[in-house]
């Protein structure tokens, strides 16, 4: 006689009960983890970054420069971190970075982070730059390079 | 692998800022200033500066520009600047070096100056002035010289004018100044004074004051001398006829 004919019907029905059991509570588990983790990451993004988007102006009589960026978080009352694809625009030139301090008041842009300008027929590389006088003056930082073509 | 990869976003990024041929490469150690209004940048410390056919380095760069920042009106580069245009056969050392571009002007500041082209070396220890659209040229300070294939002049001050409509620095006009004493020197003659002035024209150059010529062993001294560059034959004169002087030396007899 066949050996599986001999198992206990009852037993078997029970251990496949079991094991969707099982399956179950792992999947449901899982389930709960993930969308644990996802609040919790939600939460994190929120609670990281006071302004998405962001965007300023420098404004001068010759020129107005346009501030973009992914993030934006506040320092005090006036300077502003900006991160991620942070962009200086004006009729003029651009210049790209991932970290800048904007102060709002003084209308100023610190970045100690490589930098990269370019305006007509020049690309500036840069550690850093500074911007002020109303955008008037920009200040590259460490070693530079320029290329005028 | 990963070596491999990081070797080769590395080639990438850095190629795509490298210098490509007709373009001009700018690179300074401690950073750059632009003024916008102002129009000019400065550039700090251990500054080259590389195109197809000139080289300029120096350790502060202050660049004017018309309207772009790659639109350049006049360079202005300090503490030993070194300048070499092999296409142009140029090259320039000075504590200063000053290059106004529309108006093709040089200006060499500083002790040791130098401007060596391929027809014409100059040296002084204040101030060299070449203006390549008119031809006109002056040194000024101690020391001053100037070296041609055909002439070799020292002075106080030295201005003349090279000929622009060929492509050798053929000197049309010469006026030499030493409060101490002038010298000149062609093939074979000599010549001391105050002040030496030449003109092509006239193919005369003229010596005022304490003029001395030697040519051949022969001394001639006087307070007014002429002499022409064609037939290289010279007058010399004076105030008080008497004075005038000749000294034969024997020594090539």
């Amino acid at each position: 006689m066949n050996s599986i004919l001999s198992l206990n019907k009852n037993f078997v029905l029970y251990l496949i009960f079991l094991i969707f059991i099982l399956f179950c509570f792992f999947f449901s588990f899982k389930f709960y983890n993930k969308l644990k983790n996802d609040f919790t990451e939600k939460k994190i993004e929120v609670s990281n970054v006071d302004i998405t988007e962001p965007k300023f102006a420098i404004n001068s009589l010759s020129q107005k420069i346009t501030i973009t960026a992914r993030e934006g978080n506040f320092i005090d009352n006036d300077k502003i971190l900006l991160q991620r694809n942070v962009m200086f625009e004006s009729d003029k030139f651009k210049i790209e970075t991932d970290k800048v301090t904007f102060n709002r008041r003084e209308q100023t842009a610190e970045s100690n982070n490589k930098s990269i300008f370019t305006s007509n027929k020049t690309i500036i590389s840069s550690e850093g730059f500074n911007i002020y006088d109303n955008g008037n003056k920009i200040q590259f930082y460490g070693k530079s390079k320029v290329i005028l073509k | 692998m990963i070596r491999l990869t990081i070797l080769l976003i590395f080639i990438v990024i850095n190629g795509s800022y490298a210098r490509q041929i007709g373009e001009t490469e700018i690179i300074s150690e401690e950073g750059i200033e632009v003024f916008q209004e102002q129009k000019f940048y400065l550039l700090k410390k251990n500054v080259i500066i590389t195109s197809d056919n000139l080289k300029l380095s120096g350790d502060e760069v202050k660049i004017y520009f018309e309207n772009d920042l790659y639109d350049i009106k006049k360079i202005e580069a300090f503490n030993n600047v070194i300048f070499e245009s092999s296409s142009y056969g140029l090259s320039a050392r000075g504590e200063k070096i000053f290059f106004e571009l529309d108006e093709e002007i040089i200006i060499i500041n500083g002790v040791k100056s130098i401007l060596d082209t391929k027809d014409v070396i100059m040296k002084s220890n204040n101030e060299i002035v070449v203006n390549n659209t008119n031809g006109k040229f002056s040194l000024k300070g101690s020391n001053s010289s100037l070296k041609t294939e055909t002439i070799y002049l020292k002075g106080e001050k030295i201005d003349g004018i090279f000929d622009t409509s060929t492509n050798i620095k053929d000197i049309i006009r010469l006026d030499v100044f030493d409060e101490n004493i002038s010298y000149l020197k062609t093939n074979n003659t000599e010549m001391f004074a105050n002040r030496i002035n030449y003109n092509k024209d006239t193919s005369i150059m003229e010596l005022k004051d304490n003029v001395k010529i030697s040519r051949d062993g022969e001394i001639v001294t006087g307070d007014y001398g002429t002499m022409n560059t064609l037939t290289q034959s010279y007058k010399v004169k004076s105030n008080n006829a008497n004075k005038v002087k000749v000294i034969i030396s024997n020594k090539n007899e």
